[in-house]
């Protein structure tokens, strides 16, 4: 039986104060995974492995692609960063490859340090119902 | 008589002169020496030191081996290692009463072991060409101390891996020689990552220093590393 988004929603909340031992009351669909959650480089592996665990079933495992929820060392790649912005092709595969983000002003102002502001708490509840199907 | 006196004045002062060549020369040599000996003595402590900082072993046999699943390893804990005269927890003992300072193994000690032994695990799946560092003490208990005279034994679990890292789940017990038995010590879990892949991107020395020399000889008695191959 499919899981509802309030299941998803709250599944997630485990995973995040499990992996980033913050409170529960922090975890809401706006917060940050950098920024107000304080999320480190190893934590978004740390995030990987426990979705895949949560969500998994016998029947049905829950695999996750590396650089399908998080775009690993997308940002490296010169010809989608120029002086520190994320060029049209950047943003472009950004759409492509990471559709649970929301880009919103990001596009009018694509500095590559604030790319990991994009992951919030919603983004990621978005990405586990998208998968799901 | 005069010309006498003067080669004999000469001679006294030529002496004088000779003796006081004599002793400077003396007091060099003893002053080059003393500092030959001290400093050989500073480059020894060094030389100690250096190897000492190689010998960060805190797993001493590897007695266990599932290839991508498990790897126990044991430790033997001796009144003879320096940081048990540094670290002190009260010890029950069989007559109900209590000794309020005894050596016990630090639990940040007993850590790194499970860091040893999860990482080798976590190494051999990729025959240990990936630098595979500690990343993440996902979470640490523990509720025994371990005393001199004991063994520690460490077994690890590797629960998930890609190409980035891979996090393990470990169980940690003692045996008491006195108890006659296997006792629980604690439970860590731990994250590990790939040097190589890590997200900033960031390039590091092509040699692995993770598995380096220090290891070789425990890999090697375990049987997951052919002796006098490099690497």
């Amino acid at each position: 039986m499919a899981k509802s988004r309030a299941e998803i929603e709250a599944d997630v909340k485990d995973v995040l104060v499990d992996a980033l031992g913050v409170d529960e009351d922090d975890v809401v669909p706006t917060a940050t995974l950098k920024g107000d959650l304080g999320a480190e480089s190893i934590d978004y592996l740390d995030i990987v492995f426990r979705l895949e665990k949560k969500f998994s079933t016998p029947e049905k495992p829950f695999k996750i692609a590396q650089g399908e929820l998080f775009p690993e060392n997308l940002m490296t790649d010169p010809s989608l960063v120029e002086n520190g912005k994320v060029t049209a092709k950047g943003i472009a595969l950004l759409k492509e490859k990471v559709p649970h983000v929301s880009l919103g002003d990001f596009e009018s102002d694509p500095q590559v340090t604030k790319l990991s502001g994009l992951f919030t708490v919603k983004s990621l509840c978005d990405f586990v119902e998208r998968k799901l199907g | 008589m005069l010309v006498g006196l003067l080669v004999l004045v000469g001679l006294l002062v030529l002496v004088g002169l000779l003796v006081l060549v004599g002793l400077l020369v003396l007091v060099g040599l003893l002053v080059l020496v003393g500092l030959l000996v001290l400093g050989g003595r500073v480059v020894l402590g060094w030389l100690w030191c250096y190897n000492a900082r190689m010998r960060w072993m805190w797993i001493d046999k590897v007695v266990t081996f599932e290839p991508r699943k498990r790897l126990v390893a044991v430790k033997c804990v001796s009144l003879a290692e320096e940081h048990l005269h540094q670290h002190f927890g009260p010890q029950v003992l069989a007559s109900g009463g209590v000794l309020p300072a005894c050596p016990v193994m630090p639990s940040s000690l007993i850590l790194e072991g499970m860091a040893q032994t999860a990482g080798i695990l976590v190494g051999s799946v990729h025959d240990f060409r990936e630098k595979v560092v500690l990343a993440k003490v996902v979470s640490a208990t523990f509720e025994r101390d371990v005393q001199p005279g004991e063994v520690i034994r460490y077994d690890a679990t590797l629960e998930r891996m890609d190409d980035m890292g891979a996090s393990t789940v470990g169980v940690v017990e003692r045996f008491s020689f006195v108890d006659g038995a296997w006792a629980p010590v604690g439970r860590i879990e731990l994250m590990f990552s790939h040097l190589d892949q890590n997200r900033a991107g960031t390039e590091f020395p092509e040699e692995n220093f993770v598995f380096g020399e220090n290891f070789r000889t425990l890999l090697e008695g375990a049987g997951l590393r052919k002796a006098g191959v490099g690497g």
